[in-house]
């Protein structure tokens, strides 16, 4: 109930109510929302997805949000690279692929080479701050050295017969402008609204804007930038020059900016010049398993990349695709090709009731002539249906009251069983009413909706009670009948759906396709927070081990034993497989002269030598096994390998937190060290996923060798609310060692995979 | 007021940085926001089909942008979120040229059907009629989706304080005009 101040007539009162409040959205419509936007947050999640590291952040704990590494959001800066890349290719065919477009069709005139326009900042004092961070470039023709510029560059235009196609790039913003520095002046929304991208042609007519494929922003240690992708109306057919106008660009606050940019743009005739490539439409289906079969629907072959689309059919009314497990494509020799998301990533078309599109997924130029199978292991599928039933607690319910149930509720042919009901606390909200089912075993969540007007559910295994949990927030403890949905079961089908496919002869050695090397930074140290001498100390030694650390060019291995503490109430939702709580990760670096790494190589494998995963990124190309995951890592920075697990930035993030240091001398197995310990206090405490009870304060401590500057071991644990304190994290370390030969099982490993 | 949104407790700054790569969390904050928004939006386009059209279009530009880091940390979500909502708004009406960019016809064209529903809805249709559009923006900001005044401040770029004071003013001047005409 909002309070005011101005005492209202009831009647006045409630025809505000009345009038402003009176509709919900409806359940159906929120429910498949709901689902499209995991759908597309996994998708988005996988392109991004790097290594897992060798740190105690391999688990969705809340560590994750207090990992304060100063690297900012990488973008996948090698994208724009194959943009340029495919421009060439792209000029001279009628339908295929184009980087940064995606599948193409009809297509009537492209951009021939990349439009660049420069403005000045107009200093004011809505954007002194972003001029004096702003970065001189020393590559620009115009304005060189000079601050403050920004740079619009139209990387590729394509002119279809349905539609007009129009990617570019705002450069030249300062490092971190996505930072938190300027989350004060960009959070603060504006008064006047901007007005969407306009195409005007010669004859002053304005296209229709259709949509704003989406804008997005990252930024390394020298700039950020910004890549757009908006959708107009076709072109009337012969035209060819138009000129783009962007009032205001895009996050920009009012005044920030150069604003009312007027680019011109000219676009090239495409004629069917024969390269081979464009758009092949192979049809292929895979066997169908569970009712569903994966389908090879389009394929580019390119001099800079294979692009494919593929889709799914399944049977049954009521069901859409949830989400998936990676597909791979594997050569005959059961070498990877590295898959990563094309730009209508995340974009899953239900086209019918019974079909999916799924986002096109790009890889480099296909090198052999025989044929490659794609596979897909899984497919997490939703049924819907909206079953009712309700829950009845009486007049008197209590957190922490359970009653045992024996109701059976069928959904689209899926026998659910309610064994029990519970009202608890949770992270999800004050009152959670929560129920176990028994279920069939594929099933992976059962969501519920109530009618309630904010409220959030969650559902999946509960390992340590051995059942499934549904759980659902209400405003406060029932006192009625509580009227419950259920708006999805989600139920996983096993594969492997698997296609063949037999790529075709291709010829490229007339077209121009060399990839430049991307543009990597070197990573600089952190600098240690202000009025903490205690870090300053820290980094003067670990600077020195530093300095005994084994130095490129070659091979590095180090070797370390991570402990973590067991979780407790995190539902499984059978995605992600289970990790034994004690592995023992060994990464090899391959370094170059400088020390600067160049390939990273993580295996992971149980105390008794079982392999569990690893990791594969050479700075650009990322894979993973066992998903046979990959994708364009776009790494910008040249990092040095950290054999301390970049204690320096982690307690840097302690004290940024506003957590406090110490320091004390210690023993660690007959070996003296000094103990630093960081702690960060939660006032008042809060609830974290998989943790005991509500976390008063957070310890990070790490022990480290006065001697030979090494760190020994790191520990993180909680302190409760309730004065308990959980279970601990830990990770002791080897230290780091030159190899000459790499082990046969880093060899085939890299093997495996096809990755430039 | 005896219909407002029951909101839920929860943790939102850990929620916003755990949903940027948990789709879990984010879907937290999609349940605890989407009522609001669809509200907000419902009252700007008087059509459900719009309103959940561009409901969907928001959920996922924000879900992009967390994602991504677009939106930056210690920001206010609920601000970013319906400052998308407006920007979005502004895309709609110029894709549909029969709706003004500058002003909604007035009296609002969601209220027609409900001032079918008494005297009281009469009413106050007629005095939201004799407010300016800025106005009936900062009701629906407060009333449509309940925001506080500490978010209608920040995507309004003015003060909390100001946004209170403004939002006083006008539930005075309804205050004072439905006395007026039940006098």
């Amino acid at each position: 109930m909002i309070e005011m101040n101005p005492v209202l007539p009831p009647e006045l009162n409630q025809a505000l109510n009345s009038y402003y409040a009176a509709q919900n959205p409806d359940p159906a419509f929120s429910a498949h929302l709901g689902q499209q936007l995991r759908q597309r947050q996994t998708d988005l999640l996988l392109l991004k997805k790097k290594p897992e590291t060798k740190r105690l952040d391999t688990r969705r704990t809340f560590m994750h949000t207090l990992r304060t590494r100063p690297l900012l959001a990488v973008a996948a800066a090698i994208l724009a690279l194959l943009v340029l890349t495919g421009i060439v290719y792209a000029v001279a065919q009628l339908a295929g692929f184009i980087p940064g477009i995606g599948f193409v069709k009809d297509v009537r005139s492209v951009l021939q080479t990349p439009v660049a326009i420069e403005r000045q900042v107009t200093p004011t004092a809505a954007n002194e701050s972003i001029i004096a961070a702003a970065p001189t470039d020393s590559t620009s023709a115009v304005n060189s050295q000079k601050r403050g510029v920004i740079t619009v560059t139209i990387e590729q235009a394509v002119s279809e017969t349905d539609r007009l196609v129009i990617a570019y790039k705002i450069s030249r913003l300062p490092a971190n402008y996505f930072g938190p520095e300027y989350a004060q002046e960009l959070s603060t929304g504006s008064q006047e609204e901007p007005v969407p991208d306009q195409v005007r042609l010669p004859d002053n007519t304005v296209l229709q804007y259709v949509s704003g494929g989406g804008c997005g922003g990252a930024g390394d240690l020298v700039t950020s930038w910004i890549t757009c992708r908006s959708i107009f109306a076709p072109l009337p057919k012969g035209v060819n020059e138009f000129t783009l106008e962007i009032q205001r660009l895009q996050y920009a606050q009012p005044g920030e900016l150069p604003e009312n940019w007027r680019i011109p743009i000219h676009l090239t005739q495409v004629t069917d010049s024969g390269v081979s490539g464009g758009l092949q439409e192979p049809d292929l289906n895979s066997q169908t398993i569970g009712g569903i079969t994966l389908q090879l629907l389009k394929v580019s072959q390119g001099p800079a990349q294979t692009a494919f689309q593929l889709g799914m059919k399944w049977e049954g009314q009521n069901r859409i695709v949830h989400h998936t497990a990676p597909i791979t494509l594997q050569d005959e020799q059961g070498r990877y090709y590295i898959l990563s998301g094309g730009p209508d990533n995340g974009n899953y078309a239900n086209n019918t009731p019974n079909y999916s599109t799924l986002p096109s997924l790009v890889t480099t130029p296909v090198v052999t002539g025989g044929p490659l199978t794609f596979s897909l292991n899984w497919i997490v599928m939703s049924a819907g249906g909206q079953a009712k039933f309700t829950f009845d607690p009486g007049k008197n319910a209590k957190l922490g009251q359970e009653w045992p149930m024996d109701e059976n509720i069928t959904v689209d042919g899926f026998e659910l069983h309610f064994i029990k009901a519970r009202l608890k606390e949770s992270t999800l909200g004050p009152v959670t009413l929560e129920f176990d089912l028994e279920a069939p075993q594929n099933i992976t969540e059962v969501q519920l909706f109530t009618n309630s007007k904010s409220f959030a559910s969650e559902s999946g295994y509960d390992h340590e009670r051995g059942v499934l949990v549904s759980g659902v927030t209400l405003p406060s403890l029932p006192v009625q009948p509580v009227e419950l949905t259920i708006s999805d079961v989600l139920y996983k089908v096993t594969g492997p759906w698997q296609i063949t496919w037999q790529p075709q002869q291709t010829d490229f050695s007339a077209v121009p396709t060399a990839t430049p090397a991307p543009f990597r930074t070197a990573d600089p140290a952190p600098t240690p927070m202000p009025d903490q001498p205690l870090l300053a100390d820290l980094q003067v030694l670990l600077k020195q081990a530093d300095a005994k650390d084994p130095s490129g060019p070659g091979w590095v291995h180090q070797a370390e034993e991570i402990t973590q503490a067991p979780l407790t109430g995190i539902l499984d939702n059978g995605d992600d497989q289970e990790q034994p709580l004690q592995m023992r990760v060994d990464t090899w670096y391959r370094l170059d002269e400088n020390g600067y790494i160049q390939t990273s190589v993580y295996i992971r494998k149980t105390l008794d030598g079982k392999f569990i995963s690893a990791d594969v990124n050479n700075g650009v190309y990322y894979f993973s096994l066992p998903e046979g995951r990959g994708s364009v890592d776009g790494e910008v920075y040249l990092e040095k390998p950290s054999y301390n697990s970049d204690l320096l930035t982690t307690l840097n993030g302690y004290i940024s937190e506003g957590g406090t240091i110490r320091r004390e001398s210690s023993v660690l197995n007959g070996v003296p060290c000094q103990l630093y310990e960081a702690n960060l206090p939660y006032d008042p405490p809060q609830e974290f996923a998989g943790q005991a009870a509500p976390v008063q304060a957070t310890v990070y401590t790490a022990c480290v060798d006065p001697v030979n500057e090494e760190v020994l071991q790191i520990q993180s644990w909680m302190k409760y609310a309730n004065g308990k304190l959980s279970g601990k994290d830990m990770t002791k370390f080897s230290p780091p060692e030159k190899v000459g030969v790499l082990p046969d099982e880093v060899q085939q490993l890299l093997n495996k995979i096809i990755m430039p | 007021m005896t219909d407002e949104i029951d909101w839920v407790e929860i943790n939102e700054p850990a929620l916003v940085e755990g949903a940027r790569h948990d789709p879990d969390a984010f879907a937290v904050l999609y349940r605890h926001y989407l009522t609001p928004l669809y509200r907000y939006l419902l009252s700007r386009l008087n059509n459900v089909h719009d309103a959940e059209d561009l409901t969907e279009q928001v959920f996922i530009e924000a879900m992009g942008g967390l994602v991504n880091f677009q939106y930056k940390k210690g920001g206010c979500f609920a601000a970013w979120l319906f400052t998308i909502a407006r920007r979005r708004l502004v895309d709609f009406y110029r894709r549909h040229k029969d709706s003004p960019l500058d002003d909604l016809p007035s009296p609002e064209p969601s209220l027609l059907p409900v001032i079918e529903k008494g005297e009281d809805m009469q009413q106050l249709g007629r005095l939201l009629a004799r407010l300016d559009e800025k106005d009936r923006e900062l009701l629906r900001l407060r009333f449509s989706a309940g925001l506080s005044f500490a978010e209608i401040g920040l995507i309004d770029a003015r003060s909390e304080a100001a946004a209170k004071m403004a939002l006083y003013r006008i539930l005075d001047f309804l205050r004072a005009h439905w006395e007026d005409e039940n006098d």
